[in-house]
C-alpha cells in the first residue's frame, strides 16, 4: 500500500518534467517550427515579401519555384561555390589542427607556452565575422597592403587595377575560414586526444613505438569520431556561409569579386529582398539548403552511432596490441 | 537505429501538430502581438518630442535634413507644432527594403523621398498616398513632364520631384587648356561630341598621366538614359537595346585597357571616386544635384593645420579658388544628353489620414515643389535646378547663377537647355536590378575578359534571377 | 616505419638531435602561426593611427624596391587620436558607435540570460523527471541541434514583419529561450555534477519543484552555465544576417551592422577612420576574450561549441 502511494507520488512529480521543458518547446515551436513550415509552404507559392503584398494575395504554383531555382545559373554557382570555399578552408584547417594537436600532446616534445599558443590561435574565432571580412576587404582594396603586395609582384597590372580574380576571392574567403577555425578544431582534437585512455600510449611507449607511429596507429583511429564530428558540423556551418563573403560581394557598386564568392544564403537574401522580393523563390532555395543540411546531419548521425565509435575503439585497441606484439620482439 | 527511428517519428509527429497549430494560430497571434511591437518601437521614437506632433521622414540623402531645417527656420509656427524626425539610409537596396517594410507596418514614415532608380517602385506601394489625398496642389503643365509621368499610377500622381536632373559632363578647364589647347566650353563640346572623339581625347590625356574618368562605371548613367527601350515592358518581357549596351561596354573597355581610368573598377560613391575630384581625373558625368552636393564639396583638398572635423567636410569658407580643383571646372552636354535622378517626395496613407500630419507633410512638399517664391529662394541658396518651369525661366539668367565653381559659367541656363532634351520613357521600376546587372557585366567584360556575348547574356540571366515573372 | 624506430633506439645521440630538430620546427611553426593570428589586428590598429595620407604614401617600413610602394608600415603616428575623435564625435561617418555598443550589449546579454536560464531549466526537466516522452523529446533536441537558423530566416523575417516586430529587439532575445545546443551541453553537465539525492533531500525539506531548481540546483550548475553564457554572448554579439533584415533604424543598429556601413561609406575615404572603426568594434571582444580565455578554451575543449 505504502509503496503504491510512494510510486504515485513520484509519478505526479514526474509530470513536473513537462512544465520544466515547456518554455523550450513552446518557444521552439513558435520561432523555429512555424517558420520552418512556412518556408515549405511559401516554397510552393509565388509569395512576395509581406510588405510588398500585405494582403497575401499569392498563388499556389506547385514546384515551379524549385524548377526555376535549380535551373538558375546563380543558384547553381552558389551551390558549388559554397562547399568549394568551405573545403578549400577546411583542408588546411584540419591539417594544421591535427599537426598542432599531435605536437601539443606529444610527451617527448613537451611544447612550452602551449596555453599561450592556444589562446592566440583561437582568438580570430571569437571576432565578429563581419569585422574580419571588412578588415580583409580593406587589405585588398587599392592602398591595402595585400593589394600593394600584388602590385609589387605584378599579380595585378598596376595599382589602378583591383584584384578581381574569382579564385583570389574564393581563396581569401577560404583563408579567412581557415584562419578563424583551425584553432577551434585544434582545441577540440587536443581534448579528444587527452581523453584517450593513457594505457594505450603507455603500451606503445613501452614497446618503443615512435611518436609518429603512435599517432598514426593509436591516436588517429581513436579520435576519428571527433574528427568526423568536426567535419560534419563544419560542413553544415560551411553551407550556411554568409557573413564573410557578403563583405566581399554585395550586390552594389562596391562589389569586389562580384558573384564569384556568392553563397547559397547570399542568394536567398538577394532573391527575397531585392528585385521582385520573391519570398517564394527564396524559400524554395531555403528548402534545398534544408535538405542538404538534413543529409549532412543524417550522415553525422549514422557515423556517430555508438556502435561505430565502439568499433573504432576496439579496432584501435587491437591495433595497439598488434603494435605491441610486433615491437615486442625488439626488447 | 531504433532510437533514430523513434526520434524521426517523434519529430514528424511534432512537426505535424505544429503545422496544425500554425495553420489556425497564425492570424490570431498577428493581431495580438502587434501592440507589443508598437510598445518597443514607440518608446524609441516619441519620447523626446514632448507635446509636438512627430513627423517621421525617411530619406536616402543627407540633403533632406538640411532642407527640412531650412523649411522649419522659415516657418517658426510649423517648428513650434511639429517635430520632424529624419532617418537616413544611404544604401539603395537597404533603403528600398526599409521604406517598403515600414510603409506596410504601423511604423510607417509620414514623408519620404525616392531616387529615380526606385521612384516608380515607391509610387506603386500600398501605403503611398496620392498627392491629391495629401492636398498638394500644383499646375501639371508647369513641370517637366517626365518627372510627373514617371510616378503616375492608374492616373494618380503619387509623387513630385523638387528638382529636374538633366545631366552634364563636368570637365577640368585647366587640363583642357594645358593638354588639349581648349579654351571654351563650346570647343570642348566639339571635342567630346561623340564617343570616338571622347576616346581620342582620353588617349591625348593619357600621355600626360591624366585619367579621362574615375572608374569603369562612370559612363553608365549616360548610356542607360539613352536606351531606346525600357528593360521590362508592360507584359514583363525582357528587352535590351543591345547596340547601345555593346557600345557602352566597348568604350569602357577601351578606356580601361589603355589605363585611361583612374581605377579599373567601379568607383561611383566609393572613396576612390571622391579622390579624383581633387586631381588627376579629367571629367565626371554629373547632373544638377551632383554639381552642388557631390562634386563641389568634394573637390577641395584637405588643408593641413586645421582640426580633424574642419578638414573632412568642406565649409563655405573652403569653397574658394585655389583649394583643390575649385573653380577649374567647366560644364558641357557631352556625347549624349541624359538625366540622372531627381528627388521625389511622397506622403504616406498614414499621414493623409491624420489632418495634423497631412498639413505638415503637404507643407514641406509644397514649399519645395509648388511655391514659386520659396522655390526661387531655395534655388538661389543651393544652386539646385528646380522642377518648376516658370521658376526656371524667371531666374535662369540671374547673375547669382554665374557659378564660381565653374569659373563663372551659368549652370542654370545650361540646365534649362539640357532639360528640354530629357526623356524618361525608358525607365521601369526594376532599374535598380538592372544597374547591378550592368555593373557586374561590365566587370566581367572589361576586367575578367569575358566575351561580349557572355556579358550581354549575363544581364538577362541576372535579371531573370532577380525579377520573378520576367520573360 | 619499424626500421625507423629501431634506429631511434640504437643511436641515442641521433634521437636527441632529432627531438631537438622537431622542437625547433614546432616552435618556428607556432611562432609563424602566432604572427598570422595577430598580424591583421596589429596592422588594423597601426593603420588606425595614421592619417589617410600616411596610409596611402606610407613612410618606409617595408617598401618594395621596384615600385617604391610601402607594403606594411608599422610606425604609429599622431593621427590616432585625431582619427578616433573624427569617428566618435562628428557626424562625418554618420555612424552612432556608442549606441551600437549599447544595442549589441542589450541583445547579447538579454539573449544570453534567457538562453542559459531556460536551457538549464529544460535540461533539469530531462535529467530529473522520468516522464513518458522524456527520451523521445530529448532525442528531438539532439536532432534539431543541427537545423541552422539560416534555413528559416526568410519566413522568420516575414513572420516578424506581420507581427509588427521589426525595429524591436524581441526577435533577437525571446527565441533564445530555445537553445538546443545549450540544453544538450547542460544535460551532459548535470549527469556528472548533479545528484538526485540532493533533489530528494530538497523535497523532504518541503521545497517546491521550482524552489529546488532555483535555490539548490542553479548554484551547482554555475560553472557549466558560465561556459555556455560566454559563448552565447559572443554568438549574439556577432549576429549579423538577422539584424540587417529586421532593424532599419540607424540608432537601433548593432555593431556588425555598423561595420557593414563603415565599409561602403562615402567618407570611408578616411582610411584611417575605417581602421579605427574596425578596431573599435574588435576591442571589446579582444578584452572580453583575454579576460576569459581560460574558460573559453576549456569550454571549446568540452565540446560546448560547435559549427
Amino acid at each position: 500500500m505504502a509503496s503504491t502511494a510512494k510510486k504515485r507520488g513520484k509519478l505526479e512529480k514526474n509530470h513536473w518534467g513537462y512544465i520544466f521543458i515547456a518554455p523550450f518547446f513552446l518557444t521552439y515551436l513558435i520561432f523555429q517550427v512555424v517558420p520552418l513550415i512556412d518556408t515549405f509552404r511559401y516554397a510552393l507559392t509565388d509569395a512576395k515579401a509581406w510588405y510588398m503584398d500585405p494582403e497575401q494575395a499569392y498563388n499556389f504554383v506547385g514546384i515551379d519555384q524549385f524548377k526555376f531555382v535549380v535551373q538558375d545559373q546563380f543558384f547553381k554557382d552558389a551551390l558549388w561555390q559554397t562547399p568549394l570555399m568551405w573545403i578549400m578552408g577546411f583542408i588546411p584547417q584540419l591539417g594544421f589542427a591535427l599537426l598542432l594537436a599531435a605536437w601539443f600532446t606529444n610527451e617527448k616534445i613537451r611544447v612550452k607556452g602551449q596555453g599561450f599558443f592556444k589562446v592566440v590561435f583561437y582568438m580570430p574565432n571569437i571576432m565578429t565575422a563581419a569585422t574580419i571580412g571588412a578588415l580583409f576587404l580593406a587589405f585588398i582594396r587599392p592602398n591595402g597592403f595585400i593589394h600593394n603586395f600584388c602590385v609589387a609582384i605584378e599579380y595585378v597590372k598596376n595599382e589602378k587595377y583591383p584584384i578581381i580574380s574569382p579564385w583570389f576571392g574564393r581563396g581569401i574567403v577560404a583563408f579567412i575560414n581557415f584562419w578563424m577555425w583551425y584553432g577551434q578544431t585544434m582545441i577540440v582534437l587536443i581534448a579528444g586526444i587527452l581523453g584517450i585512455n593513457p594505457s594505450f600510449f603507455e603500451a606503445a611507449s613501452i614497446d618503443g613505438a615512435s611518436g609518429f607511429q603512435t599517432f598514426r596507429k593509436i591516436t588517429l583511429p581513436l579520435i576519428r569520431p571527433i574528427m568526423l564530428y568536426s567535419l560534419v558540423t563544419s560542413l553544415i556551418g560551411g553551407f550556411q556561409m554568409f557573413d564573410v563573403p557578403n563583405m566581399f560581394a554585395v550586390g552594389d557598386t562596391h562589389a569586389v569579386f562580384g558573384p564569384a564568392v556568392s553563397t547559397i544564403v547570399m542568394y536567398i537574401k538577394r532573391v527575397a529582398y531585392s528585385g521582385t522580393f520573391s519570398v517564394g523563390r527564396a524559400c524554395a532555395a531555403s528548402v534545398i539548403l534544408f535538405a542538404i543540411t538534413a543529409v549532412c546531419s543524417l550522415i553525422l548521425f549514422w557515423a556517430m552511432r555508438d556502435r561505430d565509435a565502439a568499433k573504432a575503439a576496439k579496432a584501435a585497441k587491437k591495433r595497439a596490441k598488434e603494435l605491441a606484439a610486433m615491437e615486442g620482439g625488439n626488447i | 537505429m531504433n532510437t533514430l527511428k523513434r526520434v524521426l517519428t517523434g519529430t514528424l509527429a511534432l512537426a505535424m501538430s505544429a503545422s496544425m497549430l500554425a495553420a489556425c494560430g497564425g492570424d490570431d497571434s498577428s493581431a495580438s502581438s502587434t501592440p507589443g511591437g508598437n510598445n518597443s518601437t514607440g518608446t524609441n521614437d516619441s519620447t523626446a518630442s514632448g507635446d509636438k506632433t512627430v513627423i517621421k521622414v525617411y530619406t536616402f540623402t543627407d540633403e533632406t535634413q538640411g532642407m527640412i531645417n531650412d523649411y522649419l527656420a522659415a516657418n517658426p509656427d510649423v517648428a513650434a507644432k511639429y517635430d520632424f524626425q529624419v532617418t537616413l539610409e544611404a544604401k539603395a537596396a537597404d533603403y528600398i527594403q526599409k521604406v517598403s517594410a515600414a510603409l506596410a507596418g504601423d511604423d510607417a514614415p509620414d514623408l519620404f523621398v525616392a531616387d529615380a532608380d526606385y521612384a516608380q517602385l515607391f509610387a506603386g506601394l500600398e501605403g503611398t498616398a496620392t498627392l491629391a489625398e495629401l492636398g498638394v496642389d500644383f499646375d501639371e503643365n508647369d513641370y517637366y513632364a517626365y518627372m510627373l509621368d514617371f510616378t503616375t499610377v492608374d492616373g494618380n500622381r503619387m509623387a513630385i520631384s523638387h528638382q529636374a536632373a538633366p545631366g552634364a559632363v563636368l570637365y577640368r578647364t585647366d587640363y583642357a587648356e594645358q593638354y588639349l589647347g581648349v579654351k571654351t566650353p563650346e570647343e570642348m563640346q566639339e571635342k567630346l561630341s561623340d564617343w570616338d572623339k571622347f576616346k581620342a581625347v582620353a588617349d591625348e590625356l593619357k600621355k600626360n598621366d591624366i585619367a579621362m574618368v574615375s572608374g569603369i562605371d562612370e559612363l553608365k548613367r549616360c548610356f542607360m538614359a539613352n536606351r531606346n527601350t525600357a528593360w521590362v515592358d508592360a507584359d514583363m518581357n525582357y528587352q535590351i537595346d543591345e547596340a547601345l549596351i555593346k557600345q557602352y561596354l566597348e568604350v569602357t573597355k577601351y578606356l580601361a585597357d589603355n589605363d585611361e581610368v583612374a581605377y579599373a573598377q567601379n568607383t561611383q560613391w566609393n572613396p576612390e571616386w571622391y579622390e579624383g575630384m581633387k586631381e588627376k581625373v579629367f571629367c565626371y558625368f554629373g547632373c544638377t544635384w551632383y554639381l552642388h552636393y557631390t562634386i563641389k564639396p568634394n573637390c577641395v583638398v584637405n588643408m593641413s593645420g586645421k582640426d580633424a572635423d574642419g578638414n573632412k567636410v568642406a565649409t563655405d569658407a573652403d569653397l574658394v579658388e585655389g583649394n583643390g580643383s575649385f573653380g577649374k571646372w567647366g560644364m558641357i552636354q557631352g556625347p549624349m544628353p541624359y538625366f540622372w535622378g531627381g528627388t521625389w517626395w511622397y506622403g504616406s496613407d498614414k499621414a493623409a489620414a491624420d489632418p495634423a500630419k497631412k498639413e505638415a507633410v503637404a507643407g514641406v512638399i509644397e514649399y519645395y515643389t509648388c511655391n514659386a517664391e520659396t522655390m526661387t529662394a531655395y534655388a538661389k541658396k543651393s544652386g539646385d535646378f528646380v522642377s518648376k518651369k516658370s521658376v526656371v525661366d524667371a531666374i535662369k539668367s540671374d547673375e547669382a547663377f554665374k557659378n564660381p565653381f565653374l569659373g563663372g559659367q551659368n549652370h542654370y541656363e545650361f540646365f534649362a537647355q539640357a532639360a528640354a532634351n530629357v526623356n524618361a520613357k525608358t525607365m521601369s521600376k526594376y532599374d535598380d536590378t538592372f544597374n547591378t546587372a550592368v555593373n557586374d557585366a561590365t566587370t566581367k567584360y572589361v576586367l575578367e575578359g569575358a566575351s561580349m556575348d557572355d556579358a550581354i547574356a549575363y544581364i538577362k540571366e541576372y535579371a531573370m534571377s532577380n525579377i520573378e515573372g520576367l520573360k | 616505419m619499424a626500421n625507423y624506430s629501431g634506429t631511434v633506439k640504437t643511436v641515442k645521440g641521433g634521437y636527441h638531435a632529432r627531438i631537438l630538430l622537431v622542437k625547433v620546427i614546432v616552435y618556428i611553426v607556432c611562432i609563424l602561426l602566432t604572427i598570422m593570428a595577430i598580424a591583421p589586428f596589429v596592422i588594423m590598429i597601426f593603420n588606425a593611427s595614421k592619417s589617410r595620407f600616411e596610409i596611402q604614401q606610407g613612410f618606409l617600413e617595408w617598401t618594395d624596391k621596384i615600385t617604391n610602394k610601402t607594403l606594411i608600415s608599422l610606425l604609429p603616428s599622431k593621427s590616432f587620436i585625431q582619427n578616433g575623435r573624427y569617428l566618435l564625435t562628428s557626424d562625418a561617418l554618420g555612424l552612432p558607435f556608442g549606441r551600437g555598443f549599447l544595442n549589441s550589449a542589450l541583445i547579447a546579454f538579454g539573449a544570453t540570460i534567457l538562453s542559459v536560464y531556460f536551457s538549464a531549466l529544460t535540461a533539469y526537466g530531462f535529467a530529473v523527471y522520468r516522464f513518458k516522452l522524456n527520451k523521445l523529446l530529448y532525442g528531438f533536441i539532439m536532432l534539431i541541434q543541427m537545423v541552422p537558423t539560416q534555413v528559416t530566416v526568410i519566413s522568420f523575417v516575414e513572420m516578424m514583419n506581420k507581427w509588427g516586430l521589426t525595429n524591436s529587439y524581441i526577435p533577437f532575445i525571446l527565441p533564445a529561450i530555445a537553445a538546443p545546443g545549450t540544453v544538450f551541453f547542460l544535460r551532459q553537465y548535470m549527469s556528472s555534477a548533479l545528484s538526485l539525492e540532493m533533489v530528494e533531500a530538497g523535497r523532504i525539506d518541503g521545497c517546491s519543484e521550482f524552489g529546488i531548481f532555483n535555490r539548490l540546483v542553479l548554484p551547482i550548475l554555475k560553472p557549466g552555465m558560465a561556459t555556455m553564457a560566454i559563448f552565447a554572448v559572443v554568438t549574439n554579439w556577432n549576429s549579423y544576417l538577422l539584424p540587417t533584415l529586421l532593424l532599419d533604424k540607424l540608432e537601433m543598429s548593432t555593431v556588425p551592422m555598423l561595420v557593414d556601413k563603415l565599409k561602403g561609406n562615402k567618407y570611408s575615404v578616411e582610411y584611417g577612420a575605417v581602421y579605427w572603426g574596425l578596431s573599435l568594434t574588435a576591442a571589446p571582444l579582444i578584452v572580453f576574450y583575454l579576460a576569459l580565455s581560460k574558460y573559453i578554451i576549456a569550454g571549446v575543449a568540452l565540446g560546448g561549441v560547435k559549427e
